[in-house]
């Protein structure tokens, strides 16, 4: 009976390790196992053994039992783990497939530029203002310091809707209408950008483009605070390593005026094309406010004084983005609009 | 204003190179654009001198010299012989390039050796006025000199862009006054003393002026025996450097003055003049006169003349007339030096067109007190040039004299508005460094401007001459100190963002166009005659008629905008664009007209992104109504409607007015497929434009809160069918209004017409989430209230329940 067992074993251990889908386990189980399985046929044989041998045997069988029920549940385990790889592989997917892009819009990158010249300048202390688009001669001439019959007037051809009524040329006027209504107080601290217009039209000059006008008056605003005020501005804007340079220059509504050169932003001042050779590329106008401009505003000049600077958002989106047609700005190209 | 770097050095004693001095010039305001060689690209010529010069043997067209290039004797054949033995020639020796990169070499001209080329000054790339043929030296050079040295080319041309406040520096004088100031150079501005003929000036000519508000000096001197004939090669070629091209020695002298001088002189022919007096007047309306370009101009009363008693002989400041032009004729010259008012410059040159050097620096104002310096220096050049006799004296007018102006400077304030430390002593140095006499008393620096500097009026200007002397780059960098100031945006400012960002993330790319628009954009937009949106503000001097008039709506460039991208094979396009529309003011042309900020957006093709997996569908008049519901939703703006409305842009059956509590919002549908075909467009777009100014004024965007449900919801579904007339929005009201607070949510999941429903009726389903926010509904509760809602919709419509 011994004999039997180990035999049984042996059969029982070969077939469980032959066979391949786990349902098959169970006629093995019940093969072997079950009620009417083999070991309980010797089991049931058992009376004619003597008393000696029967616990021995008894033993044994439940060894074996014992035996194939852990290797059928081994092998189990096993299967239902090759199985499970099984289905894995079959749900294996081509993960370079491209994916299902999200649906996705943008702002226009001249919107982007002006968000992050308002968010630098926000975090400076400085408020957004507004004005009309279309001004009267006073407040984009006159109040600032351009006469009629000014040579100033040469420098920008203006549109006009009649004598008295432009497109505004700059958005300086928006510097005198807040100060209008704030003065006599201080401190101001003010951007106001903006669309302003010109009778312009090529690669580098479009009739209609945005500005920034920024301005600030106190009690002792100097031309060191306006360096100053640029200097974070555009290292913020362009870069650390970023260097600026202030060439005096000529508006009529500030004195002392200043051309603001950024060194350049392609080359790093070595000298490129963009730069013409020079290392430096001009942004920015900027001065300190006339003091006739402060007086007609309702200010004391002095009292207070303060600077003020302007610049031209599609030069700074075309030196951030490499841009080189400004007028592709306004072909809403979705080629273009797209890449942002 | 073109400078040459040698001419410049005549006047002031420069240490510097020509690149040195314009890095210089152009930090301390003077910006100068450009430094270029003044050497056409002339290379390996040389003075020679001719020794000989014979005809060919076997041509006769061609000439043999020998001319002597200071290395050795070469044989040279030439085309012409307007030269001959002991004239110095330039010599381009084999190997040599003129401009044009035209090589010399080595040749046989029919068996004759030629050992290089003797050069017309068109060959060396230089417009002069000589002798037809080679160009024969006017002045000794030894022999062999490069050609370039003698001619002055190796110098250089700095192109100065002067701001309109520095007309001082359109003289070659002004720029060395400059040049002195911001390097230290000593000046050296000396003009020769020079013979004049005893005569009485006065009894030769009178002049008058009529006008002195707008002349205020009128100087001349006159020059005798003159023989006009072309002028020495050193003049010409400093007239080549200032770009202005030589034409006789009289003329030539009135411009290498006004270069030096920035002071526009004019030479009259004396003998024409009628009875030799000179009149300066308002020009009569018209009045005609013959200009030196050959031109008839006809005259108003805003211009000056300059007159003789048989009428105008010059338009003042402008050009002169044709009548008392110089010709190689005139004997008797009548130099002209005088001050005239800016405005009436400009706006005589604007109107006629023409501009000229004279015109550009009298409209700029130039120094009163010159006049006379500039009158004897022409007079003493053009003696000496044209081998005539000044006469003594000057006839000079000057009805309103200008003097010094004295300005007061407060050192202190100069150092506060700069920013700088600058010291008393440094101030002085600056101020004389400029040549502007300075006093001390009572506490202020007294800085006398002479009127060359007519820019200079006031304190801040002389502020501003020390900040840039000085040197912007020497300021120190500062911040502004003070009050702390909040940056924050107003309520409007943060709308828009937020207006921007939603449309963004609803997938749409942001456009700009231009705020003036053709006309007939609005025939396209096919709007009736009398739509108020043809009520325009009109640009007075569009750049076209496509930019005309300024845009009342926004629709027409989005349009296009679409048909842009259409012709660039891009079919699904979403765009918004959020800018100002200008509506007139009823009142007169004189004021400001309202802008409105204007929302506007269009969708065509397909709404979403394809690729192997996802198949988007078209988008529709949903998929838009979706955005703008969405949209206003989130601008916190809950009492909105869309409701059917007629509009000519758009088609008749699809288009809606979004409205809030009965004010107009906006407009938005599929666009009129008549109008498609006149933007050239084909498909379907859907458009729409929403007056933003109105979203600012009803946005809400304080969020309350509300705490998550409680209890359970009981979900009902029902779908009535009810006649296709009845718009759903009023089901969905009747629904909303019969079971109240009870209604969590509403969805109309099914809209449904064909079979089983009768023609003329629809199939509308909705599913009804009921929950109450105080206790859990019962069975019964929520069985009677959507009973309730089915009994109404029964009555009220006439509504047939589909189960």
């Amino acid at each position: 009976m011994k004999d039997t067992l180990q035999d049984i074993k042996i059969r029982a251990s070969q077939e469980i390790q032959e066979v391949l889908e786990s349902e098959k386990l169970k006629g093995i189980q019940v093969k072997y196992l079950g009620k009417k399985g083999e070991i309980t046929r010797v089991l049931r044989s058992m009376g004619s053994l003597s008393k000696e041998e029967r616990p021995v045997i008894g033993n044994l069988a439940n060894q074996v039992k014992e035996e194939i029920s852990v290797l059928i549940e081994e092998r189990k385990a096993q299967l239902a783990r090759g199985e499970k790889a099984a289905q894995w592989e079959k749900e294996r997917l081509d993960v370079t497939l491209p994916g299902n892009l999200p649906f996705f819009g943008q702002k226009h990158p001249l919107t982007l530029v002006m968000d992050e010249i308002k968010e630098i300048f926000l975090g400076m202390g400085f408020t957004i203002a507004d004005g009309p688009e279309i001004e009267t001669d006073y407040y984009n001439f006159e109040a600032l310091n351009i006469p009629k019959e000014h040579p100033a007037r040469d420098m920008q051809d203006s549109f006009y809707i009649s004598e008295e009524i432009v497109l505004r040329t700059h958005t300086s006027p928006v510097q005198i209408r807040t100060m209008e209504k704030v003065a006599p107080e201080v401190p101001l601290r003010i951007i106001a950008p903006g669309k302003v217009y010109r009778r312009d039209d090529d690669a580098t000059h479009s009739p209609m483009f945005h500005q920034v006008e920024g301005f600030a008056v106190d009690k002792d605003i100097s031309l060191g605070d306006l360096k100053g005020t640029l200097l974070l501005f555009a290292r913020q804007m362009f870069g650390k390593e970023l260097k600026i340079r202030l060439r005096p220059s000529f508006f009529p509504f500030t004195e002392p005026s200043a051309e603001v050169d950024i060194s350049c932003v392609m080359c790093r001042g070595e000298g490129c094309r963009v730069c013409g050779q020079s290392g430096w590329l001009e942004v920015l106008g900027a001065g300190m406010i006339h003091p006739r401009v402060l007086e007609v505003s309702g200010y004391n000049p002095e009292e207070v004084t303060g600077y003020a600077f302007g610049m031209g958002v599609e030069r700074i989106a075309m030196l951030k983005y490499g841009f080189d047609d400004l007028r592709l700005f306004f072909s809403n190209d979705l080629r273009m609009l797209s890449q942002f | 204003m073109l400078v040459s770097y040698q001419w410049l050095k005549d006047y002031v004693d420069l240490q510097m190179g020509p690149e040195e001095l314009a890095e210089k010039l152009t930090m301390s305001g003077i910006e100068v654009e450009a430094v270029s060689s003044f050497n056409p690209g002339i290379t390996n010529t040389v003075v020679g001198k001719v020794l000989s010069v014979e005809k060919h043997p076997e041509a006769d067209k061609l000439f043999v010299a020998q001319v002597d290039t200071g290395s050795e004797i070469s044989q040279v054949v030439a085309g012409i012989d307007n030269f001959q033995a002991g004239d110095l020639v330039p010599v381009a020796k084999p190997g040599a390039v003129l401009p044009g990169g035209f090589k010399i070499k080595k040749s046989k001209l029919r068996g004759v050796t030629s050992n290089g080329m003797l050069c017309s000054a068109e060959e060396l790339g230089l417009e002069l006025v000589h002798d037809h043929g080679i160009l024969v030296l006017d002045e000794e050079y030894p022999v062999g000199t490069d050609i370039v040295t003698a001619l002055a080319l190796d110098d250089w041309i700095l192109e100065l862009g002067l701001t309109p406040n520095r007309s001082d520096c359109l003289g070659l004088l002004g720029a060395a006054y400059e040049v002195s100031a911001i390097t230290g150079a000593a000046l050296k501005i000396d003009f020769p003393e020079f013979p004049t003929v005893k005569e009485d000036i006065d009894n030769l000519v009178e002049v008058k002026i009529i006008d002195e508000d707008l002349c205020s000096r009128y100087s001349a001197r006159i020059v005798k025996n003159v023989t006009v004939r072309p002028s020495p090669l050193w003049l010409q070629r400093r007239l080549l450097a200032a770009g202005i091209r030589p034409i006789n020695n009289i003329v030539d002298v009135t411009n290498y003055v006004m270069w030096e001088c920035n002071q526009p002189l004019h030479g009259f022919d004396y003998d024409r003049i009628k009875d030799k007096k000179i009149i300066v007047r308002k020009a009569e309306a018209g009045e005609l006169l013959l200009t030196l370009d050959e031109q008839e101009r006809k005259l108003d009363e805003s211009m000056l003349v300059i007159t003789d008693p048989s009428g105008p002989v010059a338009l003042a400041g402008v050009m002169g007339g044709f009548s008392t032009e110089i010709t190689e004729q005139t004997r008797t010259v009548l130099i002209e030096a005088a001050c005239f008012e800016p405005t009436t410059i400009r706006r005589t040159s604007r109107n006629l067109g023409l501009r000229s050097e004279s015109s550009l620096r009298f409209e700029r104002g130039t120094d009163p007190e010159g006049t006379i310096r500039a009158a004897s220096r022409a007079a003493q050049l053009m003696a000496q040039l044209s081998s005539g006799q000044v006469v003594e004296g000057v006839v000079d007018e000057y009805p309103r004299p200008v003097s010094n102006l004295v300005v007061p400077l407060r050192r202190d304030r100069a150092r506060e508005i700069i920013g700088l430390d600058i010291s008393d002593q440094e101030i002085k140095e600056i101020m004389e460094g400029l040549q502007f006499e300075t006093e001390e008393s009572g506490g202020l620096l007294h800085v006398t401007v002479p009127p060359r500097r007519s820019d200079i009026t006031r304190e801040i200007d002389l502020v501003e001459e020390i900040a840039r002397i000085y040197g912007y780059e020497h300021i120190e960098t500062t911040l502004p100190r003070g009050v702390i100031t909040q940056g924050r945006k107003t309520r409007e400012q943060h709308l828009e963002d937020l207006a921007k960002k939603l449309l963004v993330s609803f997938g749409l790319y942001e456009a700009i166009t231009y705020s003036f628009i053709p006309f007939r954009q609005y025939d396209d937009l096919m709007l009736e005659k009398e739509d108020p949106l043809r009520n325009v503000v009109k640009v007075y001097n569009p750049l076209s008629e496509e930019q005309g008039v300024m845009r009342t709506t926004l629709l027409g460039n989005l349009l296009h905008s679409v048909k842009y991208n259409v012709n660039r094979n891009i079919h699904n396009i979403r765009l918004f664009e959020l800018g100002s529309i200008f509506i007139p003011r009823e009142s007169s042309s004189d004021t400001l007209p309202w802008e409105r900020e204007t929302l506007a957006v269009v969708l065509s093709g397909k709404w979403g992104i394809e690729n192997w997996s996802q198949k988007p569908k078209q988008v529709d008049f949903y998929d838009l109504k979706g955005i703008l519901e969405l949209f206003i939703q989130k601008m916190g703006i809950e009492n909105y409607s869309f409701s059917p409305v007629n509009h000519p842009a758009f088609h008749p059956g699809r288009a809606a007015e979004i409205s809030i509590e009965g004010e107009k919002l906006g407009i938005m549908g599929e666009i009129h497929g008549e109008v498609m075909s006149r933007f050239d467009l084909e498909g379907k777009v859907y458009a729409a434009e929403i007056d933003f100014s109105r979203i600012l004024k009803y946005a809400q965007l304080h969020t309350n809160f509300k705490t998550l449900p409680k209890y359970p919801a009981a979900l009902r579904d029902l779908a009535v069918v009810v006649k296709d007339s009845i718009s759903s929005d009023r089901i969905r009201q009747e629904i909303l209004d019969t079971a109240g607070e009870l209604v969590e949510e509403l969805t109309l999941f099914d809209v449904y017409q064909g079979e089983q429903i009768p023609s003329g009726y629809r199939s509308l389903a909705y599913s009804i989430v009921y929950r109450s926010r105080e206790k859990t509904l019962t069975d019964k509760e929520v069985n009677d209230l959507h009973q309730r809602v089915i009994d109404t919709l029964v009555k009220k419509f006439e509504a047939r329940i589909r189960e």
